[in-house]
């Protein structure tokens, strides 16, 4: 073989293996950008982009399914952001779902994060508009409310069942009399109902706050009824504290009522007088709670005509 | 005017003066090479053995740089990435640096120094021994057999030597942050080709043609126009070295800036 | 001196024959520096012209206007009853396959073999059409030449007596009709000046080429010389035959032919 003929080989050898590299690398690269996939596009609206560029990551539940393409603003405080996912994700995610964004790791790369709804839905459809929660303090807080709402719930329902067995006949307060097991269970019952009147009472301030933030102007109004989720979130708590109030009312007429049969009682109740500190204890029960539903009572009067939310109102007027 | 400015010895001052002299040169040997090298016949077996030449022949130099240099970013940029808490950065880290700047950039300083010198030493020691003019009679344009290939051999040959130097350097970087860690090959590349985007490659690949070019054209007009006698010849290959790499470094700002503005950055 | 100068004009010699290489009025400058002034020199088929003069005094800047190396700045040029500065690429290069230059630095090309080198212009030449293949080619110089095992040395393994034996094979394989040489023999000894001189008479008798020899190598131009041609001032300042030359009284052919 003369010289000429092997540099040629030799040539055409590293021509290929450099053009292989290339090739390899884009499409390495390539994988995760989506150049060789067939993708879809969906919308997602934010008041507050917080750093997203074209190329963010998009995750589903956390497993990358995209990538932002764009991020328009639309008007003052809405941020409009396109993204395209890969064809194949199409099934998992439905039509409401729901983006939020977020920060990957320690320096902070933005990405959108599509969550699944609670309850299913039909499949998205290309160009759908999903709806958005915002990374704003509200939002959190409405979450931590409805949580503590929950725990309110079951309390003032163990503090149901308890009264009603007080208010029986069947020698309830004989045994209350008899057993000291019984008499310490009713204490701490009521050191509880102490507790959750006091969050009571702190979950209607920051209620309060949100109505006065939702009163306050349109920017925010803006923002809330572009947010979705945020609505629906509010809608679901008030539901709850309603009947978490009307259950508090229950449990206080119970209480008035057990209260009269412990005045009305011979003696029986003399362990129950001696103790100061847990007849203030009870007093002091009985004030928070009647502060507490004054509180709620207001809220839900400030509520029903915040603009927002009047026509939900309205809604569960017509029902009744 | 035209008497006075006869009489003054220098139009600016004498550094100057062939500054502008040189760029003169420079532009009317592009305008040359365009005018000359597009036409065809194009001497593609000339082509190839340059290609080979400049190559294969700078392969094993511009690898053992790009994989020395790999170890060396990652060993350097170690320990404060990790007193951040973002050892586990240090591959995105790497390969962006190496894809965007260290190979395309390394391979052309290299190959500015090795094939440029060695393109001007070599044209101009072929037109001091007349090489030049004897292709010339011998029915052979010297500006397509010997510029015109040279030039598409470094356009051609300098983006795939980047290719193979980007690919060791991250070799380089994987040993690198193997020497005070365990770090697995899939993982670590892995994570390289997570932090990659096409933005990332399209612009840095794309300045490496115009590298090759500068490098080519620089080498050729230096050696092509040197003077007679040995001592030009060497002036020739040190002047094209020193202006290969300053236009390789030019270029290379003038693309980041155009990069950046068409939104590659 | 202006007073002795002739300046000869060509005209047709008696017997009618057309010039191979007519110069008239040639100019050339380099900035200020005036080379050739106005140069008038008619060639005639069969010739072998000796150009003499001082180093540096243009004699180089001639002959490559004569192939088309050098632009001139005025005057014309005729070859083969062509004008030089008329032709286009194409034309240009099939007249000089009909010509032959031998380069002072004999100009081998030092990234090939001699082999390389001298199957460079007859593959360059791709229009001409080349009778035999290129190896009998090859060897056939080398053959005229006397350097036939020397086919696959590189040209940097070469003595420089070599090294213009093989320029001049490079430079005959065309086959051309004119011969240029640029001072075949500077730079070398003697007894290699002897041996080249012998060979270009040898190759002009086997050829029948016309050529133009620049060189200072008094026993050279004597040797081959049908006129001898001074060069001086940018002008043809005398010429003749070396016989004729050697009685003048002149004080730069006195110089010249000292010894």
């Amino acid at each position: 073989m003369d010289s000429a003929t092997r540099k040629n080989i030799l040539l055409g050898f590293f021509v290929t293996i450099g053009i292989v590299l290339f090739i390899v690398g884009i499409f390495l690269v390539g994988s995760k950008s989506e150049l060789f996939n067939k993708t879809f596009p969906i919308t997602a609206k934010f008041t507050n982009a917080s750093g997203l560029k074209t190329g963010s990551n998009v995750r589903f539940n956390g497993v990358k399914v995209g990538i932002v393409k764009a991020v328009k603003l639309i008007n003052d405080s809405v941020v409009q952001v396109d993204m395209s996912i890969e064809e194949s994700k199409r099934s998992f995610i439905t039509r409401n779902a729901v983006a939020s964004i977020n920060s990957d790791g320690l320096m902070g790369d933005k990405l959108v994060n599509i969550t699944t709804a609670k309850n299913g839905g039909e499949p998205i459809q290309n160009n759908d508009v999903i709806a958005s929660t915002n990374p704003i303090i509200t939002d959190q807080e409405m979450q931590k409310l409805s949580a503590t709402n929950e725990n309110i719930r079951v309390i003032s329902e163990n503090l149901k069942v308890l009264t009603t067995s007080l208010n029986s006949d069947n020698g309830t307060i004989q045994a209350l009399y008899k057993d000291p097991e019984m008499a310490r269970s009713l204490k701490s019952s009521f050191n509880n109902l102490n507790m959750v009147t006091d969050k009571v009472l702190n979950v209607s301030n920051s209620l309060q706050s949100i109505t006065q933030q939702i009163q306050k102007g349109n920017g925010t109004v803006g923002k809330l009824l572009n947010d979705t989720v945020l609505g629906a979130n509010l809608a679901y708590t008030l539901n709850k504290l309603k009947e978490t109030s009307d259950e508090l009312n229950k449990v206080s007429d119970q209480l008035s009522t057990t209260m009269q049969h412990v005045n009305g009682g011979k003696g029986t109740m003399n362990m129950l007088l001696t103790d100061t500190a847990f007849a203030n204890n009870i007093q002091q029960s009985m004030l928070n709670i009647k502060t507490a539903s004054g509180k709620l009572d207001q809220d839900l009067e400030g509520l029903k005509h915040s603009f927002l939310l009047r026509r939900y109102f309205r809604k569960q007027e017509k029902k009744k | 005017m035209a008497a006075e400015l006869n009489k003054r010895k220098t139009l600016f001052s004498k550094g100057l003066d062939s500054f502008f002299e040189g760029c003169a040169e420079l532009a009317g040997f592009t305008a040359q090479v365009f005018k000359e090298g597009i036409k065809p016949p194009y001497e593609f077996r000339e082509i190839l053995s340059q290609c080979y030449e400049i190559g294969i022949k700078s392969f094993i130099l511009v690898g053992v740089t790009a994989f020395i240099l790999g170890l060396v970013l990652v060993m350097q940029s170690r320990p404060t990435m990790v007193e951040f808490g973002a050892g586990s950065f240090l591959p995105a880290m790497s390969s962006i640096s190496i894809v965007r700047e260290i190979g395309p950039l390394v391979t052309a300083l290299i190959c500015a120094g090795k094939i440029g010198s060695g393109i001007s030493a070599e044209l101009g020691s072929m037109k001091v021994t007349e090489q030049i003019d004897a292709m010339e009679v011998s029915g052979t344009n010297p500006f397509k057999y010997l510029v015109a290939t040279r030039i598409t051999a470094t356009t051609l040959m300098i983006p795939i030597l980047t290719v193979y130097a980007d690919c060791i350097s991250l070799m380089g970087a994987f040993t690198g942050s193997n020497i005070k860690d365990q770090v697995n090959i899939h993982f670590f590349f892995n994570r390289v080709f997570e932090a990659l985007a096409y933005k990332d490659i399209v612009p840095s690949f794309t300045k490496t043609f115009f590298f090759g070019f500068a490098i080519g054209l620089v080498g050729c007009t230096k050696g092509y126009n040197s003077k007679k006698g040995t001592e030009g010849v060497g002036k020739a290959a040190n002047a094209s070295v020193v202006i290969a790499m300053l236009s390789v470094i030019v270029i290379d700002m003038v693309v980041t800036q155009i990069s950046s503005m068409l939104g590659y950055l | 001196m202006e007073s002795v100068a002739q300046n000869i004009i060509p005209s047709k010699s008696a017997t009618g024959i057309e010039p191979v290489i007519e110069i008239l009025h040639l100019q050339k400058a380099f900035g200020s520096n005036v080379v050739l002034r106005d140069f008038n020199l008619s060639i005639y088929p069969g010739e072998n012209i000796v150009v003499m003069g001082k180093s540096g005094i243009g004699k180089t800047i001639l002959i490559k206007c004569i192939i088309g190396l050098v632009k001139p700045d005025g005057g014309t040029m005729r070859v083969f009853g062509q004008d030089i500065s008329k032709l286009d690429h194409r034309e240009l290069d099939e007249l000089r396959m009909r010509i032959g230059f031998v380069f002072q630095s004999s100009a081998l090309y030092d990234s090939m073999t001699v082999r390389q080198n001298l199957e460079f212009p007859l593959r360059r030449h791709r229009r001409k059409k080349i009778s035999g293949n290129i190896e009998d080619l090859v060897r056939e110089a080398l053959k005229n030449v006397g350097l036939e095992n020397a086919i696959d040395l590189m040209p940097s393994e070469l003595s420089g007596g070599m090294r213009k034996r093989i320029g001049i094979a490079r430079s005959l394989i065309l086959n051309p009709e004119i011969v240029l040489y640029d001072e075949p023999t500077t730079g070398l000894d003697p007894i290699t000046s002897e041996e080249i001189t012998r060979l270009i008479m040898e190759l002009q008798q086997k050829y029948k080429t016309t050529s133009i020899i620049i060189t200072h190598d008094v026993d050279l131009a004597k040797e081959t010389a049908n006129r001898i041609v001074f060069l001086s001032d940018g002008i043809a300042y005398l010429q003749g035959a070396y016989d004729e030359l050697i009685k003048k009284d002149d004080p730069l052919i006195k110089q010249f032919f000292k010894k």
